[in-house]
């Protein structure tokens, strides 16, 4: 059967024809986010996150050599794709085979969360997604006294060290035009896939254990009302924002 | 039919040896008196022949993939241009993504050449490849060819001749120039595009072949929008003689400007955004130019010869395209210009000793020097530069030798040796003058040939190595890791990408009937390709090619030739079992060529199988039958050439990228099928006369 099929590819006189894709609904993870442990001794847990982003894309590594992989290349480059302006015969195309365009906050406090939307992905083999972080508006929904309003990060959550344990909470501004690329998926994608790709916020890197939260000594942050604050224009502030908009923190899984 | 390469090189062999006396050294070996006796018998069938590497004996390296194309079966294949002639390549496909006047892209053997990068040409003996063009590795640009000036060709698929150089890693083209049509012409051709075409050329009576100025002048609007193209071309050689010495200087002038219309996303024509003649990219445009000197020469005397040649050109090419509209940037859009200028002078010697009746000593060596100045910005609607990616200068000193034998024994030909190839580069990035750079890049080739040959067979089998340099940005340093994540891949050290390659073909022969099957394997281990936009040298994964092509020549009548070739492909990167992108898995050509007089006449039809592209897509199939005419009587030759004569819709090139043309469609960055529309119907009449 496979003969025949690839003698009518060699002979027959086919039309063009575009890449097959499949239609995934896409979401974010479910589950609570698990307390994670800081290089200062600081055990942060994370209630509640929400990320402004725009512009979801999945990407496959295409022929690139592993270590040589087409994210880091694109990372290294600042660019959402390796390729910026595709060209015929010269790397036609990006490796962005997959997409879910528009804004949408991201978020994780534990509770199962509507889906962002449904995503066109190429049949293929995936190994990372992007998107942009952008500042939440009122389109986003949100209520005009919503602490993300304007912002990109909001985080609520607990820190505790030596028995003492205090809330905290943190919002982030980002550089215009940050993007994250680079974040884990990986998952084969099939004409026939009907998963549903989760987005998930990782507290600590799953390879080297590192955290968005290390080297901020939470408790000589000034606190307010009893809850340590991290607000834009502070040291503290772009140390967080360092680390977290790295794609160390983010996957996307098959669920 | 055409003549087989044994046959050709035995007339070449003979014309050079018919007016001097043999001596025992150059005796002529058995073998070599059968092809002699079997080109007299069919002498008529094809009066000229052409002489690999001018007059002296050339190389016979015996590799099954070799087909000799003389200058009358040029003048009888269906062409525009230059370009067209190298249809008469088997398993070469070219298409063109912008308009006539632009370098083609070049498929071969499962390679994806673009416009160059895996196939060496050489127009006169000068190599035409481009050095770090900043439009693509290799950059090889014919449209100075003018049609009537081309002596014949002679491509080698496969790097196994020892004295193919840089980018013949999918395999290699060397057109003559010059012709046997003595006397002064001139010519004016009236084309369905509103094309003028006016030609002269001056080739004096009773001077040899390789004498002649040729000049053209066009002016074309083409098919569909921005599709126009005008040019005028100039090539002046003549030969001298001075006892043993022959001299062969050539000289060059060539200026053109055409049209870049992009190519067009198949949903957009779905959609009624565009159709098939529309030019996306509007009315940007590009231009071409070089001024080239060279001078060949061949010197022979006893056992020893050498062949050598020089050139020295100047080059420039600006290029204004846009193939993604909006995508990247709504507002400014995503036109860039590209341009490129290079001064390039080099030299080639070729020393063959005969130590023996059956054996020769081969070794020679080449040096070429490149100075190039380059740039790309991106471009407002406006053609305004609004943002500088690229500004580069650099020089390249490129240094490659050889060495090997050639034995002739009874049947048996073998043809072995080694080739080293090197080159020093220094980068000089003008927008960041801390990241220029420089470096040495070498690698060593082995090559071998060996074949059992009758005049009614011949079997080969043949084994080598291509090289493909990395481009001269590669070398510029590696941008500050600060801010960057230890993980994250700083690319590696530019490498030359090397293929390997094996190839056994077969070939019989009955009277007037030839009948030949070859099979051929690349393989590549990984390449080192230069990601302009990180600015890292990105590996990529290996790749392997495996094939087979086959073809079948008749002469049932003299004036009566008739060819069938097919060529089939898997080429496949080997970690992802994808295949390469665009390149053909199935070519299929067939020519009729008719010449008795005062009638001559040429058929010429492809059949390209569907290509798969990137991400999974895939390329319509499509076939295409082309035909010319033409009918002398006294001084006057009028000729009829008809593109397209089934007036089928077919795509010459398809892509599949991302691309945004229409602001009232949701952006998207995902892949979609991209045409570049091959010639509809079309027809062109000239009238040339005979001074």
């Amino acid at each position: 059967m496979r003969t025949a099929c690839m003698f009518l590819v060699l002979v027959g006189c086919g039309t063009s024809r575009e890449a097959a894709t499949v239609e995934l609904p896409v979401t974010t993870a479910a589950s609570a986010l698990p307390p994670v442990a800081t290089d200062l001794g600081y055990e942060v847990t994370v209630t509640d996150l929400r990320i402004a982003i725009s512009a979801l894309q999945f990407t496959i590594e295409g022929e690139m050599h592993a270590g040589t992989a087409a994210n880091d290349i694109a990372q290294r480059s600042g660019a959402t794709s390796i390729i910026a302006l595709p060209h015929p015969g010269h790397s036609a195309g990006g490796e962005v085979t997959g997409e879910l365009p528009g804004d949408f906050i991201l978020r994780w406090n534990g509770r199962p969360q509507p889906a962002l939307g449904t995503a066109t992905l190429v049949a293929g083999d995936y190994h990372g997604a992007n998107f942009a972080l952008r500042a939440a508006t009122g389109a986003d929904g949100l209520d005009a006294a919503d602490p993300l309003l304007g912002h990109t990060f909001h985080l609520e959550g607990t820190v505790g060290k030596d028995g003492t344990t205090r809330p905290f909470v943190a919002v982030l501004d980002v550089e215009p035009d940050t993007t994250v690329i680079g974040a884990v998926f990986e998952d084969e994608i099939t004409e026939t896939s009907t998963e549903t790709l989760a987005v998930e916020f990782l507290a600590a890197d799953p390879f080297e254990g590192d955290t968005p939260f290390d080297t901020i000594d939470f408790f000589t942050l000034p606190e307010t009302a009893g809850r340590i604050e991290i607000l834009p224009g502070s040291t503290t502030h772009n140390i967080l924002r360092r680390a977290i908009q790295t794609h160390d923190q983010y996957a996307v899984v098959a669920q | 039919m055409r003549p087989t390469i044994p046959l050709v090189l035995a007339l070449a062999a003979r014309a050079h040896a018919e007016p001097r006396p043999s001596t025992a050294a150059e005796a002529i070996d058995p073998v070599l008196a059968m092809y002699i006796a079997e080109a007299e018998a069919h002498a008529d069938a094809h009066p000229e022949t052409i002489l690999v590497d001018g007059d002296a004996s050339p190389v016979d390296t015996p590799s099954a993939g070799v087909r000799v194309v003389d200058e009358r079966e040029l003048q009888l294949t269906p062409h525009k241009n230059g370009d067209d002639l190298l249809r008469v390549v088997p398993g070469l496909y070219t298409s063109q993504h912008g308009s006539e006047g632009k370098g083609q892209q070049f498929f071969l053997r499962g390679f994806d050449a673009v416009h160059g990068a895996d196939l060496s040409i050489r127009v006169g003996g000068i190599p035409l490849n481009e050095l770090s063009n900043v439009h693509g590795q290799g950059y090889a640009d014919l449209g100075f060819v003018v049609p009537e000036a081309a002596g014949g060709l002679v491509a080698r698929k496969g790097p196994f001749d020892l004295e193919q150089g840089w980018f013949a890693t999918a395999g290699s083209i060397d057109m003559e120039l010059g012709t046997t049509a003595r006397g002064s012409r001139v010519g004016y051709e009236l084309g369905s595009t509103r094309r003028h075409r006016l030609v002269a050329v001056e080739a004096p009576v009773g001077g040899p072949t390789a004498e002649l100025v040729a000049a053209e002048v066009m002016r074309d609007e083409g098919y569909g929008a921005s599709r126009g193209t005008e040019k005028a071309s100039v090539i002046a050689q003549t030969e001298l003689t001075a006892g043993r010495v022959k001299l062969r200087p050539l000289l060059v002038g060539y200026a053109s400007t055409f049209g870049e219309p992009g190519v067009i996303a198949l949903q957009d024509i779905a959609r009624g955004t565009f159709d098939r003649d529309s030019a996306p990219a509007g009315e940007l445009e590009g231009q071409s130019q070089r001024m080239l000197a060279g001078l060949g020469a061949s010197w022979k005397h006893g056992a020893d010869e050498v062949i050598a040649s020089t050139h020295l050109g100047w080059r420039r090419l600006a290029l204004d395209e846009n193939f993604t509209g909006f995508l990247v940037n709504e507002v400014e859009g995503d036109a860039r210009r590209q341009q490129h200028r290079a001064i390039t002078g080099g030299g080639r010697v070729a020393w063959r000793h005969r130590v023996a009746p059956w054996l020769r000593v081969l070794a020679g060596g080449e040096l070429m020097r490149d100075e190039l100045v380059q740039s790309e910005d991106r471009i407002s609607t406006l053609g305004e530069v609004w943002r500088n990616e690229r500004a580069l200068a650099a020089t390249t000193t490129s240094l490659g030798a050889w060495v090997g034998a050639e034995a002739k024994r009874g049947h048996w030909v073998a043809v072995a040796g080694v080739r080293a190839d090197g080159m020093y580069v220094a980068a000089t990035d003008r927008l960041d003058l801390m990241r220029s750079g420089a470096g040495t890049v070498g690698a060593v080739s082995p090559r071998a040939s060996v074949a059992w040959r009758t005049p009614e067979a011949s079997i080969s089998l043949s084994a080598g190595r291509g090289v493909r340099p990395p481009e001269a940005r590669a070398f510029t340093q590696r941008a500050s890791r600060e801010g960057t994540a230890a993980t994250v891949y700083d690319g590696g050290d530019p490498e030359i990408t090397m293929a390997n390659a094996v190839e056994v073909g077969g070939e019989r022969r009955w009277g007037r009937v030839a009948a030949g099957v070859t099979g051929f394997a690349t393989w590549i281990d990984h390449e080192s390709v230069f990601d302009h936009l990180s600015g890292v040298n990105a590996l990529q994964d290996g790749s392997r090619r495996l094939g087979v092509e086959a073809f079948v020549e008749l002469s049932p009548l003299p004036w009566l030739a008739v060819r069938g070739d097919v060529t089939a492909v898997d080429a496949r990167f080997v970690v992802t079992d994808n295949p390469v992108p665009g390149a053909p898995r199935l070519l299929a050509t067939g020519e009729v060529r008719v010449d008795r007089k005062p009638w001559s006449a040429g058929l010429a039809g492809r059949f390209l199988g569907p290509r798969p592209l990137i991400h999974g897509a895939s390329a319509a199939a499509s076939h295409v039958l082309d035909a010319v005419g033409t009918w002398t009587r006294g001084r006057w030759t009028l000729t009829a050439q008809i593109d397209n004569l089934l007036a089928t819709d077919w795509n010459e090139g398809e892509y599949n990228f991302a691309s945004q043309w229409d602001p009232s469609m949701p952006r998207s960055e995902l892949p979609r099928v991209h045409i570049s529309p091959g010639r509809p119907f079309g027809v062109r009449a000239g009238a040339a006369i005979q001074f």
